[in-house]
């Protein structure tokens, strides 16, 4: 079992704490675990895929009118919905509401997607379409956090930093947990917070897609006289180490400014998509007016990902329009919102999709996209739709699960989820299964107890994997 | 279950905790324990006696637990040990010496010898008579089954050793700190470290009590005073100082999961904590006071009840409850019913985390799966604080939560405010009955050449605009046309053109109104009146226009004719340019008066019939003397109207409107499912550590929740506390999780010396500042963090103490270190969060956002405000590295430095010495001065100094602490 309980009582303190000096959180428990039995570093069971891009559009992108078609809905437009309203409601929707969009059958498969989609809709056969998501929580906040850590209401790392703290990552002078938002989505830094684990898988929030990572240089000095300051830095450590010979910390701290220094030389160019080709650039929709934004941040995916970043995390919360915490957030004006909203996604989406297959990585590379609900059937103030956490869709591509199938069904208004349902805790499941972790075995005792991604929940949901 | 004759009373006492305090109110009431202890005096003897030792001797090995019944014996049950282990019977009743289990105590050469030594080796003499006597008489032994309470099999649980009373050692009176860590490592074969040196000593205590390093001067002084006590008096110094207060409230303030703001987008809102501050402060100053730490706990649980009524009104009680009002539950979530259980939750996660040390949250949905608490007792607790509020009312759904604000002026003072609030609102209605003319001039106003401003003296609004030249004007967010008049009502008051007629005669007026500056407010309300008659009157909504003609209005000669317009809900932004022209229709010659042409030609105030005024009354006051006193009087009380200070917090009776309001007991909540109740258990503590429950007879019962926390008879308070000061003075507690006494956490390294610490404690009458007089006096404190010879090999974690524990400065250390160095650390104390962390003020107060995860005090692992923290993470990684290297704060701290070195005096060592011991409180090294000579080309250039100051900024040795 992968626990702080088990390894912490193998791996002397000290020396972890040195392993730590690793840096942004790149030596995870696999490298204790490695050091403390000499073996190689061991998830569970063979990982299908190595590394996790999620796709997050924040607000709530509206399933019926994008990946789940309902006949019914034209059928009955403006029809009260026939059935009582759950509990849990944030206002009083209105009567039924037809999407304004047309579905459209597409690849071998033949899954109908929204024309609102029309280069995803390319790579239907890669895609395992879920229309049967369940979550628990109505507000942008709730739901965000229970999406990203499993918990609605309290403090519980994500699970980026679960996958981290299981895996470590591949690339030392990176940070193995990065989210690219350029304006915070609902909730913020909670959403892919370390909470009580180390924080040194704590997410590395890149806002700035000009200026990735805080700290990397200064103006004072440059880099040769910066050297020669890590020169004298060392001979000093050194000295006032001599008379300390019995305390690694303060070794682990001198390599910790080799390292940075090492970052600062590295870091820049993995996030440096200035340097992709004409022709990549341009299949991610770089340099389009409406696509530049959310294809940089596509492409700055897939670069940190080929260079062994665990986890990227890609929050879409700005267009060529507006920038926004919750961009999906339809309650009115769906019509003219939801379009632009895909239209800057459409191409970066399926530009990252088709150039992760063609560099090979779509095999290695969970693609997951998403938001943290979906959107009622019935309309909102007549032109939008309110939040909708009881039958939703996400899918997911590459990284080991089924392309061109479709998971799970809604009723026939898209309502509630009702064939097959897959709850976050079970995506969760399916996620770390996937990156070959038992979810129930991936724990951390604290407070008292052991705490895992998936709580007391979740099954893996066997039917996708491929 | 026992044989006692109170057995079935037990039993029912334990199946209904009702049924308890029913008990409490007639004064029958027998402890749960106690029982034991009057029903007989075998079970007396057994339960004081005999399962101590057979819980903590031999239970490790031999209970019905499965994989722990080794040899098939179990002991933890009389049956267990009447049928024995695959030896037979371990006891006989009546005959120790043909028991199998005294030949194995006792070390008997044919069969086994228990415990092993591994397990702690022959039992002392005392304890082997004991279980002799115990079964000569008879053995008697009431444990017929196992029990389990909560996750714990009843016998352990009472036997658990952080619930017994706190054992105040035989030696009490001469024993000391160093001799029972002495005993251990004597044991141990362990070589203490020598003590440390002085600089050592004074930098470890001066940054321990403080947070900051020793002054250069402090250094000489210490080191030239050879007197025997002159540690002791160091200490004494720090103690006094108000930095010590900084330093150890900032320990509290962990574990109060503090923060200064819930989520930066909303800072300092309605709905965020911007007033926790007040908390932070009273903090402090309850450490820098020394305030009895039973108070202090009461204080916070309770000082709401304990400050207020009966005359009394106690500021800083009040806001000690701030405490509650901080904590972590989803703020935002549509549905209010799990927010409350939320918040409730996180109070009982406080209440049992920081002062108790016990993890009762864990029994929140199940019972606890390890300790012997139930989601009964979970929910006698929390009835204390569904009874307690931290927010007024539930906002509606969809919007987030705005905890209470608690006046804090005393209430004689509140009074009086609100007298004086009511008088100028008196004042107000006389003054709106009256016309009072705008008489202060401006030209050019508001930086605009050419707009010409009427108001009255010291306030903007309400106030004429007008636009003398012949362009458009712009101004601010509006324009104004030329030769445009543009009106803007006041905050509460109207604004009134007023035309007085000159003569005799039929009328017509003609009004055109346009709302010029649409970016904000909601418009305004017109009305036109002839005298009292209203002739005609609407609104004009934000950005809109209304035109409106009034013919055939007979009016004598000085009557007044007005245009009034009025604020809506705001009077922000409603700039209303306005064309007001009226004209004579019975006369032969046209005649026509208009308020722009007027003001065109420069006219005052009424000298062609034309006052622009403040209010909407009837009478034109225009140089009344009413009016100027009752203004001069508004002006008075409003300036002695305060903005009354408020704090966030407790008030007793559960949040209004919901089924909690009032006060009333909690249901259980089974799985934690606040739809699918249970049964009401009445508030109550837990079982496992209370002799007694509450008698609540009115109010939340939060006193006596308060006083049965900070009771001397509480197991767990004060050994908590003591091992919280224990911790921040060696690195390490003495029960290594601060947090959780509990089965899951650790032992306590040294049992004794805490409750030694302990009693000390509660018989200093719970100074915080007396255990620091006891810890820091002993050997132990000031032995070198340089460990001797063998202690590696020998206890390699040093959970004896042979030597110090080396540390790194915490985050709030580190930056406040970095600003002392430089000379610029800003020493003012308390008050509102600093947002600006260049601002350099000490740590403490720059504003801490919960859900800030990536800024300074996260990257230096400073405390977590989403948790309680017992122990701050240590984390070494490359972005700590990074700031210091490259981060402006950082630089401009090595820079500021670099300017005082070229101030000093002298050549180049000279000023190297005053680096070194400003820095590391020593003389330089060889090495240090040749690196000097190498990097250091001009003496009296900042640059030149800059790149070496930086680094040794940068050092381990600024950075740790030995």
């Amino acid at each position: 079992m992968l626990t702080n309980q088990s390894f912490a009582g193998k791996v002397n303190r000290r020396a972890a704490l040195a392993s730590f000096a690793g840096g942004f959180g790149m030596l995870g428990l696999a490298a204790m675990c490695a050091e403390s039995s000499g073996g190689e570093p061991a998830p569970h069971f063979p990982a299908k895929a190595k590394n996790v891009i999620f796709l997050f559009m924040s607000g709530g992108p509206s399933h019926v009118d994008l990946f789940d078609p309902k006949p019914s809905l034209t059928r009955l437009n403006g029809q009260p919905l026939p059935f009582e309203k759950p509990k849990l409601e944030r206002t009083k929707t209105g009567n039924l509401f037809a999407s304004p969009y047309q579905f459209s059958k597409h690849g071998q498969c033949g899954m109908e997607i929204s024309e609102l989609f029309p280069n995803v809709a390319k790579h239907a056969d890669d895609i395992c379409l879920i229309r049967s998501m369940v979550a628990d929580n109505i507000n942008h906040n709730g739901a965000c956090l229970q999406m990203n850590t499993g918990e609605q209401a309290f403090s519980r790392p994500s699970m980026g930093s679960w996958l981290l703290y299981g895996l470590g990552s591949e690339n030392k002078n990176l940070p193995g947990y990065v989210v690219i938002s350029p304006s915070q989505p609902a909730q913020g830094a909670p959403l892919w917070s370390s909470s009580f684990l180390p924080g040194e898988y704590q997410g590395t929030l890149v806002n700035d897609l000009k200026n990735p990572i805080a700290n990397l240089g200064n103006t004072r000095f440059t880099a040769t006289a910066q050297r020669q300051q890590l020169d004298w830095l060392r001979d000093l450590n050194q000295s006032h180490a001599a008379q300390r010979a019995d305390d690694s910390r303060l070794n682990a701290r001198l390599e910790s400014f080799e390292l940075a220094f090492r970052m600062q030389r590295e870091a820049p160019e993995a996030f440096d998509i200035s340097n992709e080709t004409e022709a990549t650039r341009k299949l991610y929709g770089v340099d389009e007016p409406v696509t530049d934004h959310f294809g940089k941040q596509c492409l700055m995916a897939r670069r940190l990902v080929e260079k062994g970043v665990r986890m990227v995390q890609v929050y879409h919360t700005q267009t060529s329009k507006r920038s926004s915490c919750q961009l999906w957030d339809q309650h009115s004006n769906l019509a003219t919102e939801l379009p632009n909203n895909c239209q800057s996604t459409d191409q970066p989406i399926a530009g990252l999709l088709a150039d992760l297959k063609q560099r090979g990585l779509l095999d290695e590379t969970l693609v997951i996209w998403g938001g943290e609900f979906g959107r009622t059937p019935t309309a909102e103030s007549g032109t939008g739709r309110e939040h909708h956490p009881f039958g939703f869709s996400m899918w997911m591509a590459g990284g080991g699960v089924k392309g061109g199938m479709v998971h799970g069904a809604t009723d026939e208004f898209g309502w509630h989820s009702v064939e097959n349902k897959v709850h976050v805790h079970d995506l969760h499941a399916t996620i770390l299964h996937l990156m070959g972790i038992h979810h129930e075995k991936l724990t951390y005792n604290y407070a008292g107890r052991d705490y895992r991604l998936t709580d007391v929940h979740g099954n893996v949901v066997k039917e996708i994997l491929a | 279950m026992t044989s006692s004759p109170l057995a079935p009373l037990r039993s029912i006492l334990r199946q209904s905790a009702a049924k308890l305090v029913l008990l409490t109110c007639i004064g029958v009431y027998v402890g749960v324990w106690n029982v034991c202890v009057f029903a007989d005096e075998k079970d007396d003897f057994f339960e004081s006696k005999i399962r101590p030792i057979l819980v903590q001797r031999c239970e490790g090995c031999h209970t019905s637990d499965k994989g722990k019944m080794h040899g098939g014996l179990a002991l933890d049950t009389k049956p267990g040990w009447t049928k024995g282990g695959d030896s037979g019977p371990a006891i006989l009743p009546g005959k120790p010496m043909e028991s199998l289990i005294i030949a194995a105590i006792e070390y008997g050469e044919d069969g086994p010898q228990m415990p092993p030594s591994e397990a702690g080796g022959k039992l002392p003499n005392a304890e082997i008579q004991l279980l002799k006597e115990w079964i000569d008489r008879g053995a008697h032994d009431p444990r017929l089954a196992k029990q389990k309470v909560g996750g714990m099999d009843e016998a352990e649980a009472k036997a658990w050793w952080a619930f017994q009373p706190i054992q105040k050692p035989a030696d009490y009176k001469t024993a000391t700190i160093d001799s029972f860590l002495d005993s251990k490592l004597t044991t141990a074969n362990l070589s203490k470290a020598p003590e440390a040196d002085k600089r050592t000593l004074l930098r470890r205590a001066t940054y321990d009590l403080t947070g900051l390093p020793p002054t250069s001067a402090e250094m000489s002084e210490f080191l030239a005073d050879t007197s025997a006590d002159a540690f002791s008096r160091i200490v004494e110094r720090l103690l006094a100082s108000p930095r010590y207060g900084e330093r150890w409230g900032r320990h509290w303030l962990d574990l109060a999961r503090y923060a200064d703001s819930w989520d930066a987008r909303s800072y300092g809102g309605a709905g965020d904590i911007a007033e926790a501050w007040r908390y932070r402060d009273w903090v402090v100053n309850a450490f820098n006071r020394d305030q009895p730490y039973d108070q202090f706990v009461r204080d916070q649980i309770a000082g709401d009840i304990l400050g207020t009524g009966d005359g009394r009104f106690n500021v800083d009680q009040i806001i000690a409850t701030g405490a509650y009002a901080i904590g972590e539950w989803g703020n935002g979530d549509a549905d209010k019913k799990k927010i409350h259980t939320d918040i409730v939750d996180d109070q009982v996660d406080f209440t049992s985390r920081t002062f108790l040390g016990i993890t009762l949250a864990c029994a929140r949905c199940h019972d606890h799966k390890y300790d012997p608490f139930t989601t009964r007792e979970y929910h006698a607790l929390a009835g204390f604080f569904y009874s307690s509020r931290i927010l007024e009312n539930f906002t509606p759904p969809g919007a987030g939560e705005e905890p209470m604000r608690i006046d804090l002026t005393e209430p004689h003072v509140r009074e009086q405010q609100t007298q004086k609030q009511k008088r100028i609102a008196e004042i107000d209605t006389s003054l709106t009955a009256m016309l009072r003319p705008l008489q202060t001039v401006e030209r050019n106003a508001l930086g605009t050449n050419g707009l010409m401003r009427r108001i009255k003296q010291g306030a903007d609004t309400p106030s004429l605009m007008f636009n003398e030249t012949d362009a458009e004007l712009k101004v601010l967010t509006f324009s104004i046309p030329p030769s445009g008049v543009a009106l803007h009502p006041g905050p509460t008051s109207s604004i009134t053109a007023a035309w007085v007629s000159p003569a005799k005669g039929v009328y017509q007026a003609n009004i055109k109104l346009v709302d010029t500056d649409p970016n904000c407010g909601d418009g305004v309300l017109w009305e036109l009146r002839h005298e009292t008659t209203l002739l005609g009157s609407g609104s004009i909504a934000n950005g809109g226009t209304a035109e409106y003609l009034k013919a055939d209005i007979s009016i004598a000669q000085g009557d007044l004719l007005r245009l009034i317009i009025k604020p809506q809900a705001s009077h922000a932004c409603d700039t209303t340019v306005t064309t007001f022209v009226i004209a004579r229709s019975d006369a032969s010659e046209p005649l026509h008066w208009s308020l722009g042409e007027s003001l065109k030609a420069g006219r005052q105030s009424g000298e062609d019939g034309w006052w622009v005024c403040e209010g909407d009354g009837q009478q034109l006051i225009q140089n009344d003397a009413t009016a100027r006193t009752l203004e001069a009087e508004r002006a008075k009380l409003a300036a002695e109207i305060i903005v009354a200070p408020k704090a966030v917090g407790l008030a007793d009776g559960g949040i209004k409107n919901t089924t909690y309001a009032g006060y009333h007991n909690a249901r259980i909540h089974k799985r934690g499912q606040y739809d699918q109740l249970s049964d009401e258990v009445p508030r109550g503590f837990p079982v496992m550590i209370s002799k007694d429950q509450p008698n609540i007879v009115e109010g939340s019962g939060r006193l006596e929740l308060a006083k049965w926390v900070t009771s001397p008879e509480n197991p767990l308070t004060a050994r908590v506390m003591v091992n919280r000061i224990w911790q921040h003075h060696f690195g390490q507690a003495l029960v290594r999780t601060p947090n959780n006494f509990g089965k899951l956490g650790e032992r306590p390294t040294h049992p004794e010396l805490l409750d030694y610490l302990a009693t000390k404690f509660i018989d200093s009458g719970w100074s915080i500042k007396q255990m620091h007089r006891l810890v820091m006096n002993s050997d132990a404190y000031q032995r070198s963090s340089v460990p001797a010879s063998n202690a590696g090999a020998i206890d390699s974690e040093n959970t004896l103490l042979s030597h110090q524990q080396r540390r790194r400065l915490s985050a709030e250390e580190l930056r406040d270190s970095l600003l002392f160095a430089a000379g610029s650390l800003d020493p003012t104390r308390g008050g509102p969060a600093v947002r600006d962390l260049m601002v350099p003020r000490r740590t403490l107060y720059i504003a801490n956002v919960r859900s800030d995860r990536s800024g300074y005090l996260a990257v230096f692992d400073g405390a977590n405000a989403q948790t309680i923290v017992d122990k701050r993470n240590d984390t070494v990684v490359a972005p700590q590295a990074l700031w210091l290297l490259n981060n402006a704060f950082a630089l401009t701290q090595a820079n500021t430095l670099a300017t005082l070195v070229v101030k000093q005096d002298g050549d180049a060592n000279q000023r190297l010495a005053w680096l070194t011991d400003r820095l590391f409180q020593r003389p330089p090294t060889q090495s240090e001065q040749s690196l000097v000579s190498a990097a250091v080309d001009n003496l009296n250039r900042v640059e030149s100094w800059e790149p070496l100051c930086h680094v040794l900024l940068c050092t381990n040795e600024f950075v740790y602490v030995d």
